[in-house]
């Protein structure tokens, strides 16, 4: 294999993980972060260490519980004030504050959301990832083990718990047996 | 169609892609993101200028006089098939000679600006403690240089991280990663080595602060390996 023959197999496999998840994970960033342009810094982020570490990335249906686990760190260095601004995402910054899109919140009826809001802040935060893992982004309990360690029957336990308490927290009617998670 | 109130809840905090359709001006905009990617390097470009200097400026402090010369070679090589050795030879730490084989080895490793060997060879002619000679396998060398190497440029993300400079945080992050690739640590790894180089160096790339800085106390604190920071 040639060194140009590499170089572009190596870019055609990013082409094709950057095509089947970059919307998946923009709109992870989008639901979790305050402002839409800090998601397309984040996006460029993780897809920056999906290119240096492109042989680290599993194949198949595994690539996507990767990704959001890098995104989740990304995430989390986000939160604690780590800025990048590293020109990757200039256009796509502009594009995202120019469609104005508003916040989730917005949408809905604003005291059910903030009470929702609310409920999740009391939740540790492992147990409000794995909620809205599974919520917001249809992960199965085994792709969340990836996302957040731990394995799928910890996960299920965790889920079925943290639901029970926001049920309760937002007096919301029970169900006869929460939905057996995949 | 939802009927659990608490997923109806959740999903009507989440529905950004309803609110943000996939359109041809988002798709511009990742798209140039993604050519912009592929334009950063991945491969990290080795310092071989600065490696050299430090090679020739070491060999002229490791001059010694004739009358003292004590070869590192010992001719004795590890015997095969043992757990605690491989089949490297052992040399002499004490030998004026073992500064131009650490620096040796050095060459496959590279080091930030401003580092250098000059510790390793300083902790193996102190490790004697005067008693005598003492012994070292040739690759007991080369771990002790490669983790030289991990430090520095750890000592460097560090450093990095606290002024809040990312280029250079980013940078020392590549080498850290690379690290695990290196295969002085598959040879040494009884057990957790290039697990803990990987995920260590993954931690660098990503920007996550805690196992760099855990890793650096526990393997590197105490040593003299302070380059950049």
């Amino acid at each position: 294999v040639t060194r140009r023959g590499s170089e572009r197999a190596r870019d055609a496999a990013f082409d094709r993980l950057f095509g089947e998840h970059r919307q998946s994970v923009l709109a992870y960033f989008l639901r979790r972060v305050d402002a839409p342009c800090d998601a397309a810094d984040l996006l460029a982020e993780v897809f920056l260490i999906v290119w240096r570490r492109l042989d680290d990335v599993p194949a198949g249906g595994e690539a996507a519980p990767w990704l959001f686990g890098v995104a989740r760190r990304v995430l989390a260095n986000h939160r604690r004030g780590v800025r990048r601004r590293n020109g990757l995402a200039v256009k796509l910054r502009s594009t995202l504050d120019r469609r104005a899109v508003p916040s989730p919140e917005a949408a809905f009826d604003d005291e059910a959301v903030a009470r929702l809001r609310r409920a999740l802040e009391t939740l540790p935060e492992i147990d409000r990832e794995i909620v809205t893992l599974r919520a917001w982004e249809g992960l199965s309990a085994s792709d969340i083990s990836v996302v957040v360690g731990g394995t799928p029957e910890n996960v299920r336990v965790r889920l079925h718990r943290a639901r029970s308490r926001l049920r309760s927290i937002l007096d919301l009617p029970g169900v006869l047996e929460e939905q057996v998670v995949p | 169609m939802i009927t659990d109130p608490l997923d109806r809840l959740l999903e009507a905090r989440a529905s950004f892609t309803d609110m943000a359709p996939p359109s041809a001006a988002l798709d511009s905009a990742l798209e140039d993101m993604a050519v912009q990617i592929k334009r950063t390097p991945y491969r990290r470009r080795r310092h071989r200028a600065l490696v050299a200097a430090a090679i020739s400026g070491s060999l002229v402090l490791a001059a010694p006089a004739a009358a003292n010369w004590v070869s590192a070679r010992t001719g004795w090589f590890g015997s095969p098939g043992m757990t605690e050795n491989d089949t490297s030879e052992y040399l002499r730490q004490d030998s004026p000679e073992m500064a131009a084989i650490v620096e040796s080895h050095g060459r496959d490793y590279p080091l930030p600006p401003g580092g250098s060997y000059a510790g390793v060879v300083e902790r193996l002619r102190a490790s004697t403690g005067g008693r005598g000679p003492e012994l070292i396998q040739d690759t007991g060398v080369r771990t002790m240089v490669a983790q030289e190497s991990v430090c520095q440029w750890q000592a460097l993300w560090l450093s990095a991280d606290d002024a809040g400079e990312t280029d250079r945080r980013y940078r020392a992050g590549i080498v850290l990663e690379e690290a695990a690739a290196w295969p002085i640590f598959a040879q040494v790894d009884g057990g957790g080595v290039v697990e803990l180089r990987r995920r260590v160096g993954a931690a660098a790339t990503e920007g996550t602060r805690a196992p760099v800085e855990q890793d650096f106390r526990a393997n590197c604190a105490g040593r003299d390996s302070q380059a950049g920071r």
